[in-house]
């Protein structure tokens, strides 16, 4: 009877425990846990806005991505930029176009006669020019950084002759786009315009960097023959000259280091392809009578310098040149006459032909 | 299962709703023990039957809600 009670006991307290167990552990659910009805959700947003429109095309963020300062977060469609810069870059291509024949214009209206050419026309294309550099301006105002702009503007005025303004701004655009090849050749036009000792490393470099720019290798090649390498500027000519054996400009160079190395051979050569191709270029007559001269061809001579007197007026040079020519032919009158024109117009600047022009005529003249 | 659930258009929380399942039940087991005879043999039949109805609605509760 005994143990029938206590198990009756004990079940009844089992029952009571897991009751009050259970009540609790659902109070504590039901009441003190947090769940939707109590809850509010709240997260940090932060509004993000393009600086231009368009659609976006990728979106390589997450969600709940952390990002830092300067991550892609998504990429707008850029075709429509794509093409607005390359319309400015044509935009830009046409100013210069348009810049280059205004010029031309200009050079060739100074050129002329004012009796030709009305000062009005002249004035209005100088204008024009003006106009031109007042675009590259204002495309500089928008976007200050544009390589093509400070070289457009450089171009305009380095053919002005401005070349302490040209330099300083190519050298401010050089800082922030230094590996530009045309503001680095730019730079070497002013630096050689201004016979800056700085023009031959810089173009030294930009031809190792760029040996197949003909423009720079050229610029090379003159400062080069200028500075006395005649062997080294020659090379450089004669590359040039494979790319183009027909340009004229190069062939007259070309001679001339010919002539400073003592090779009057291949620069009488080089002068008469040069007066075959355009026979009205004065230099490369010039260079061709003295080449013959050198060689002792008074025939060549006289004929180059008859030529060359068409085009340019004459230097005591060229009437030294005559007058050996006719002594050399044994044509004394005329000899002595040229002889005499070049004392009267040398003025001591070349000694030694003086003195040798001085001997000459009083063996010519005496003998008369 | 949803908290709520509507009944008659008004939202009921389903816990009460289990409770009035929880009491059938409880009922219905009320009945079975009665039957038995286990009634005679437990010490307190009234804090037993109370306990018991506390049970069964906390375990459908939290077989539920968890």
């Amino acid at each position: 009877m005994t143990i029938r009670n206590l198990v009756g006991f004990v079940a009844t307290a089992i029952v009571f425990i897991v009751a009050i167990l259970l009540g609790r552990v659902l109070w504590v659910h039901y009441m003190d846990e947090p769940w939707t009805r109590d809850g509010r959700v709240r997260a940090e947003i932060v509004n993000v806005a393009p600086d231009v429109s368009g659609a976006v095309v990728e979106l390589p963020v997450k969600d709940n991505q952390l990002v830092r300062k300067g991550d892609l977060l998504m990429q707008i469609d850029p075709s429509h930029y794509e093409i607005a810069v390359e319309q400015a870059q044509a935009a830009v291509a046409a100013r210069k176009a348009e810049l280059q024949m205004k010029r031309d214009d200009a050079r060739r209206r100074a050129d002329m006669d004012s009796l030709v050419v009305s000062k009005e026309s002249q004035e209005n294309a100088a204008h024009t020019a003006s106009a031109a550099e007042a675009a590259y301006r204002r495309l500089l105002a928008t976007d200050p950084k544009s390589a093509q702009a400070n070289a457009g503007l450089a171009h305009v005025l380095i053919v002005r002759k401005q070349f302490p303004e040209a330099e300083k701004l190519i050298r401010t655009a050089l800082a922030q786009s230094p590996d530009d090849p045309v503001l680095g050749a730019q730079l070497a036009t002013v630096l050689a315009a201004q016979d800056n000792a700085e023009a031959l490393p810089l173009l030294q470099k930009l031809h190792a960097a760029h040996p197949q720019d003909a423009a720079i290798t050229r610029m090379l090649a003159d400062v080069l023959a200028d500075a006395g390498d005649a062997a080294g500027s020659d090379k450089l000519y004669v590359a040039l000259l494979a790319a183009d054996p027909d340009d004229i400009a190069l062939l007259v160079a070309h001679g001339q280091n010919l002539i400073r190395q003592l090779k009057y051979v291949e620069a009488a050569a080089a002068f008469e392809k040069a007066t075959k191709l355009d026979s009205a270029n004065g230099d490369a007559w010039s260079g061709l009578a003295f080449a013959a001269s050198k060689l002792h061809q008074p025939s060549v001579t006289i004929h180059a310098l008859t030529m060359r007197s068409k085009y340019m007026p004459e230097v005591p040079a060229t009437y030294f040149l005559w007058a050996t020519s006719y002594d050399t032919l044994n044509d004394k009158v005329a000899a002595a006459t040229y002889y005499h024109h070049f004392l009267d117009s040398s003025g001591g600047k070349f000694p030694d032909q003086e003195w040798q022009a001085r001997q000459r005529l009083l063996i010519l003249e005496k003998n008369k | 299962m949803p908290r709520d659930i509507a009944v008659f258009d008004a939202y009921v929380p389903t816990i009460v709703l289990l409770f009035v399942a929880g009491a059938a039940l409880t009922w219905v087991l009320d009945r079975v023990i009665a039957y038995t005879g286990v009634y005679r043999v437990v010490w307190h039949p009234s804090l037993f039957r109370a306990s018991l109805l506390v049970c069964v609605c906390g375990v459908l509760g939290l077989a539920v809600y968890r």
